[in-house]
């Protein structure tokens, strides 16, 4: 258990390592999806909270708060039965309040609602900074979010190529100094690497520049909801 | 249901990331806040929502389209009446094309039965009808052939009158060159009373001089004699008529001669 926490401890401070422990725990996280029923969101919407939840639990663990692996189950738990509730109530369907009823007293319900409430509230604030931060960044490429819903590609497959034009270009400093210093796409290189013509590159720039933006910066909150995270 | 972060939010709208990776820009609901994790239904886009409303106007006009189509563009506009001793009505549409053929007696049945030209160009169904092998015995020497043609629009009527003339004359001079055809072109009280009296307009123009000279007779014994019955009617009574003449004449004669002396 002491090397978890330590584990948890030094990716507070280091993004690389913050992106590790997400993906080694990753198991971890989607047992916790599968032991919950009850819920109706789609999976994937699941996914992406549990670990969105999960980077705030590392961001707001600290040693006396006990085992790590049982304060995040407990909040990842309770931030989707939350979400799912809040879904529910804009669907307006019931939902039962909890996935086993013989789990639950009333005093460690009134417990978990009050961390569930503080790790949203830490998690949101988090978020809104990342947010702030993204949007200046993106500013220096003369893109602003207005941009992005029209120039972000409608299908799947297309969002999937340019997730992995623009991992690709996180990982090459030379396409990722070329981008950072002209403003500017290596289109030449990563259409012949990728067998992807430049039209479509061209399409897709603005949307490929913020992916990037995102990949290569400093939000974890954000990557931690982004599809690639699951990779 | 879909869940998104709010990224921005500007008046009515909201920019939210997917966790698909996609932007979308929705409509805020209350309580909403940037950071914040909410849920985003699968609502069609606003262009697939344009998509449909211009698949569903299409859908309508379409049908609605169809429906005027039937119903007014291709009603009858003209009807021809083909008499050979099979008496038939033929209703045909603005683009010379027959809507509707109606048999008058036995003889119009057999032949409608054995052709099919519903939708059929009027000359080419005209053509068909004169082909029709029940008709061929009807066409021998001394028959008579009468076609009438009624439309409102006086054009169309006259040059449907010539261009049918032209199909009937080309047939009957294949088969006996003593057939009598005639020709006329009818207007609506004459169809009106055809349809009246449950006959062609064709044969209703022979009742008609019948009844002229006969104000008494009763047509509807007549409606089942064919026009070379009604004809051979026609001149005997003009034969009687011209008798009674000659006599009228003679009498006013002897009567005036007797005056004199």
């Amino acid at each position: 258990m002491g090397e978890i926490a330590d584990d948890v401890l030094t990716a507070q401070k280091d993004r690389g390592k913050m992106n590790q422990l997400i993906a080694n725990y990753l198991p971890f996280i989607k047992k916790q999806l599968s032991r919950l029923r009850g819920i109706h969101m789609e999976y994937d919407d699941m996914l992406s909270l549990a670990m969105l939840t999960f980077s705030g639990c590392v961001q707001q663990y600290a040693v006396d708060k006990g085992n790590f692996l049982a304060f995040c189950s407990v909040s990842i738990r309770n931030r989707l039965i939350d979400e799912s509730r809040k879904q529910a109530r804009y669907e307006n369907k019931i939902v039962p309040l909890f996935a086993n009823e013989d789990e639950k007293s009333a005093c460690m319900a009134d417990a978990e609602a009050y961390i569930a409430a503080y790790n949203m509230e830490q998690e949101q604030n988090s978020l809104t900074q990342e947010i702030e931060a993204f949007a200046l960044e993106l500013k220096d490429f003369g893109i602003d979010f207005n941009d992005l819903p029209r120039v972000c590609p409608k299908q799947a497959r297309s969002r999937e190529l340019c997730f992995r034009l623009a991992s690709e270009i996180v990982a090459t400093p030379v396409l990722y100094c070329e981008l950072k210093t002209t403003h500017r796409i290596a289109q030449k290189s990563l259409s012949a690497r990728f067998a992807v013509s430049p039209k479509t590159l061209d399409k897709h720039r603005k949307y490929l520049i913020a992916l990037v933006v995102l990949l290569s910066g400093d939000y974890p909150y954000i990557q931690a909801f982004l599809p690639s995270a699951r990779r | 249901m879909k869940t998104g972060i709010v990224f921005k939010i500007e008046g009515r709208k909201a920019i939210l990331l997917k966790a698909d990776g996609s932007f979308a820009t929705v409509n805020v609901k209350n309580g909403w806040k940037v950071g914040q994790t909410v849920p985003v239904s699968a609502a069609p886009s606003k262009k697939h929502v344009a998509l449909l409303g211009a698949v569903a106007a299409c859908f309508s006009i379409l049908v609605i389209g169809g429906f005027i189509w039937k119903q007014l563009l291709s009603g009858p506009v003209a009807l021809v009446s083909l008499d050979v001793n099979p008496s038939i009505e033929l209703s045909v549409n603005r683009f010379d094309r027959i809507v509707a053929a109606t048999a008058l007696n036995e003889e119009g049945t057999r032949i409608l039965e054995e052709t099919d030209i519903k939708d059929v160009a009027c000359q080419e169904a005209l053509a068909n009808l004169l082909n029709a092998e029940e008709l061929k015995g009807y066409l021998a020497a001394d028959a008579d052939v009468v076609l009438t043609v009624f439309a409102s629009d006086s054009e169309v009527q006259a040059s449907l009158l010539s261009e049918l003339q032209a199909v009937v004359d080309s047939h009957i001079s294949l088969y006996a060159e003593q057939i009598h055809a005639e020709y006329h072109a009818v207007d609506e009280d004459v169809v009106n009373g055809a349809h009246g009296h449950g006959v062609s307009a064709g044969k209703y123009l022979y009742l008609q001089e019948l009844q002229e000279l006969v104000p008494e007779a009763d047509l509807s014994e007549f409606k089942h004699h064919s026009i070379e019955q009604i004809k051979g009617e026609i001149e005997t009574c003009q034969k009687e008529h011209g008798m009674e003449r000659e006599d009228a004449h003679h009498s006013e004669k002897h009567a005036a001669q007797k005056g004199c002396g």
